[in-house]
């Protein structure tokens, strides 16, 4: 028998770590100040490419005397001549859109060029904001709900503390890191939620496996340690090339999927370390619990 | 083993179907890769159903003027009519009244000598979707007036409509000619002064119920520079209904105008009204908004011109809204994006840089983790990513930017699959078994494994297909359909390509 981690024994330092990663995350996030994509507050976001050495100053000064200029904010991407330029919630985001581009063509003329425009108005900003809610939730019950079929429900309910773990850590980081929550970030969500119960599960079915097999032999955390280590070279790889294409998404994939690379990137490192972690080690202290009763 | 002929048949006829929908079917780019615009626009159906309840308001203040019942007052607040009668003893009789003739329309409620009426549920529901199928239709004729290449045009919900322009040039004027309701009038002018005040005061200090006070906007070289206001008629002597065609032109001084011609039905009623009038002034009203009143000078038939300080490309405009029909209900653009073709294409690029160099990440790893194995698992992914394109293409789907990231992220996860099974084939290999067993043992084992595991992400991805967005949409498209792909080729495929290796070169094998 191979050398094996005591990943059972460690639990309680893994819990310590996993609170203070989403207390620490949330906390300084928070103090920051969360911020939110245009599709969910509603606004106008406009992408630029100017040509020429351009001073985000310079741009902002356009829009000096306008109704634009109320809340713009005006960020240059990293090594291109391109501007983002973003104006929130308005009642007429239209004639918005419309300053914007007549004005910038009336200074920069044809150097200029327009790369992309989004407008989104409030009442669908806040529609939006509430779908993304609700999906990342139906998709918790959905998965509830069939690990409580395949599984025991102890491994249902564990698996979703897992995931709901995974998903505070991510929110977490994005807004630590004073990334934007948007749209893709929901979805970026979703994938992590769907990627880290795939890797739970194959821990699980291996101590069901297991629990089989052994019958009593065996004590309950020894058969789960043993369970999460036969699985975790598998983990392990399936978790680095899956990480590899992320990372390649992120460092090539351009800023329009940014964060939701990053959302991904982030999510993929802590869905493995939770499905190795916490979500057998909670299944094992439920037993404690239960048995000592 | 007989059966292995059969399944190297499987694969060889699969990859071969695969290859032939790639190059026969294109698979879309969504307008975030190809360039375009994308737009929501929700019908102001509250506004639409004041208008109408405005004109009832009217109809039946007439009405009970008609039959003899004195009215104290009557007002509207939105959609709902206060009227309030002079003779607590004809409140049944103009009850009953209503009942017949609006009964479908209004529920009628009598305190007093007041009545309130309010409009049926199981009215605005048919208003609803009368108004928006028609507002549909209206944009699908102007868009195709507009001339773009398969522009998708499709409802959402219960008041939106969700347009998508590939490749335009100038989103700003398709949004306007979309949003423009272009109501077409023609009223009679009674009155015309440069001050609202004036023109009450020249009324008498007060302006009847059939009459209403319109105002014109003078503009030069695109500003407004004055107002002139106007007393004209309520009830129109024709609309943009009767319209056969309208065409941009010029007008005597050489300037931009929208001439416009008749239906035979409408040609009639002017061709009366005109004849009937000469001296008068007619307003030309677009969107209650007075265009031009010219002076009749003669008899007019079934052509006509509008003026109004137009430049060419709003006369242009112009012609086209007209020529689509009016809008029923004033529409409002909620959301837009816009995606320059520049950008589309560097989108592209980029996912594609991300593909390939995550590809040979992958690759590479595989085979010098699990080396022959690992190559087996490779040729398994080069075959699950030429099966996913051929999927979407066969099934017409739509890549997005996110679509290319699901793709991506496909490569990544479906060799999971190949890696519980190798490893499991490992451990069996670790307890003393035979080569031929251990992997017998292996995919058995591991199926159960990989069904859950990919089950559970199948459920994520749906949820996200349910409640994404166009481009979020084609995420969870790509990723399901990865997923179902990498099912076969990561445990069909691959235990074909083992089993070939174990039969015929067995020394070659290597995990």
């Amino acid at each position: 028998m191979k050398e094996q981690f005591d990943f059972i024994g460690k639990r309680y330092i893994a819990y310590i770590i996993s609170l203070l990663l989403i207390l620490g995350s949330w906390g300084y996030g928070l103090y920051k100040g969360p911020k939110f994509g245009i599709d969910f507050t509603g606004g106008v976001l406009v992408q630029i490419k100017i040509d020429g050495n351009v001073m985000p100053e310079k741009i902002r000064k356009v829009f000096n005397d306008s109704v634009v200029g109320k809340g713009l904010t005006v960020q240059k991407i990293r090594n291109t001549d391109e501007f983002i330029l973003k104006v929130p919630v308005n009642s007429e985001p239209n004639k918005i859109v419309d300053e914007i581009k007549q004005k910038l063509q009336r200074t920069f003329a044809d150097k200029v060029d327009i790369l992309r425009v989004e407008m989104i108005g409030p009442a669908i900003g806040k529609e939006l904001r509430e779908k993304g809610l609700m999906a990342v939730l139906y998709s918790m019950i959905a998965i509830l709900v069939y690990v409580a079929w395949r599984f025991e429900s102890v491994f249902a309910v564990t698996s979703v503390v897992a995931l709901l773990h995974d998903s505070l850590i991510t929110v977490g980081m994005l807004m630590a890191t004073g990334r934007e929550f948007n749209l893709p970030v929901v979805a970026a969500i979703l994938t992590i939620i769907g990627y880290s119960i795939n890797d739970t599960i194959v821990v699980f079915d291996r101590i069901r496996e297991n629990m089989k097999k052994y019958k009593n032999s065996k004590q309950f955390e020894e058969l789960v340690n043993e369970s999460i280590n036969q699985t975790l070279s598998r983990t392990v790889i399936t978790a680095l090339t899956t990480f590899f294409v992320v990372l390649c998404l992120f460092l090539f994939g351009g800023s329009t999927i940014n964060n939701f690379s990053f959302a991904l990137l982030v999510g993929i490192i802590v869905g493995t370390y939770s499905s190795v972690f916490i979500a057998s080690s909670l299944v094992v202290d439920w037993y404690r619990i239960r048995y000592r009763k | 083993m007989k059966d292995l002929k059969w399944r190297i048949f499987v694969i060889v006829l699969v990859l071969f179907s695969a290859l032939y929908a790639t190059f026969t079917n294109k698979v879309n780019l969504g307008l975030d890769l190809q360039g375009g615009t994308h737009l929501v626009l929700q019908v102001d159906i509250e506004k639409a159903l004041e208008n109408e309840v405005s004109t009832y308001m009217r109809e039946i203040h007439s009405l009970l003027k008609e039959k003899g019942i004195p009215v104290l007052d009557v007002k509207r607040e939105k959609t709902i009519i206060n009227l309030e009668l002079l003779d607590s003893g004809k409140v049944t009789d103009a009850e009953r009244l209503l009942q017949n003739r609006y009964g479908t329309i209004f529920n009628l409620k009598k305190v007093g000598t007041t009545l309130t009426l309010t409009l049926r549920s199981s009215y605005v529901v048919k208003e609803e979707e009368r108004l928006c199928n028609q507002a549909l239709e209206t944009i699908r004729n102007r868009i195709d007036q507009l001339g773009v290449a398969e522009p998708i045009i499709v409802r959402s919900g219960k008041d939106r409509i969700i347009v998508e322009l590939p490749g335009i040039k100038d989103p700003e004027r398709a949004k306007k000619i979309l949003g423009k309701v272009a109501k077409l009038e023609f009223k009679q002018v009674v009155d015309a002064a440069p001050t609202k005040e004036e023109l009450i005061e020249k009324a008498g200090g007060k302006i009847s119920d059939d009459e209403e006070i319109l105002v014109q906007e003078i503009k030069k070289k695109g500003k407004i520079v004055g107002k002139m206001f106007y007393l004209v008629k309520r009830e129109p002597i024709l609309t943009g209904a009767y319209l056969k065609d309208a065409y941009p032109g010029v007008d005597q001084y050489n300037m931009p105008a929208v001439n416009f011609e008749f239906k035979d039905q409408g040609a009639k009623i002017f061709k009366e009204y005109t004849a009937s009038h000469i001296g008068t002034r007619l307003g030309i009203v677009l969107d209650n908004k007075i265009q031009s009143a010219p002076v009749i000078q003669s008899q007019i038939g079934a052509k006509g011109q509008i003026t109004g300080q137009f430049t060419y490309q709003e006369a242009k405009d112009l012609a086209i809204v007209l020529r689509a029909g009016a809008l029923p209900a004033p529409v409002k653009i909620v959301e837009e994006t816009t995606i320059g073709p520049s950008l589309g294409k560097k989108s592209i690029e980029k996912g594609v840089k991300s593909a390939v160099v995550g590809l040979i990440i992958v690759m590479v790893f595989m085979a010098f983790y699990y080396k022959v194995s690992g190559v087996i698992a490779d040729v398994a992914l080069i075959m699950n990513v030429v099966l996913l394109w051929a999927l979407l293409a066969i099934l017409g789907a739509t890549l997005t930017l996110p679509g290319i990231a699901g793709y991506i992220l496909t490569i990544g996860m479906s060799v999971d699959a190949n890696v519980i099974i190798f490893e499991r084939i490992k451990e069996e290999l670790d307890k003393g078994r035979s080569l031929i067993s251990a992997v017998e043992i292996g995919f058995s084992s591991a199926w159960g494994t990989i069904l859950d595991a990919n089950i559970t992400t199948l459920v994520s991805a749906a949820v996200l297909f349910q409640f994404g967005t166009g481009p979020i949409k084609g995420f969870a498209v790509t990723l399901s359909l990865g997923i179902l792909c990498s099912m076969f080729t990561a445990v069909f495929v691959t235990k074909v390509l083992l089993d070939v290796i174990i039969k015929y070169r067995a020394k070659l094998f290597s995990i």
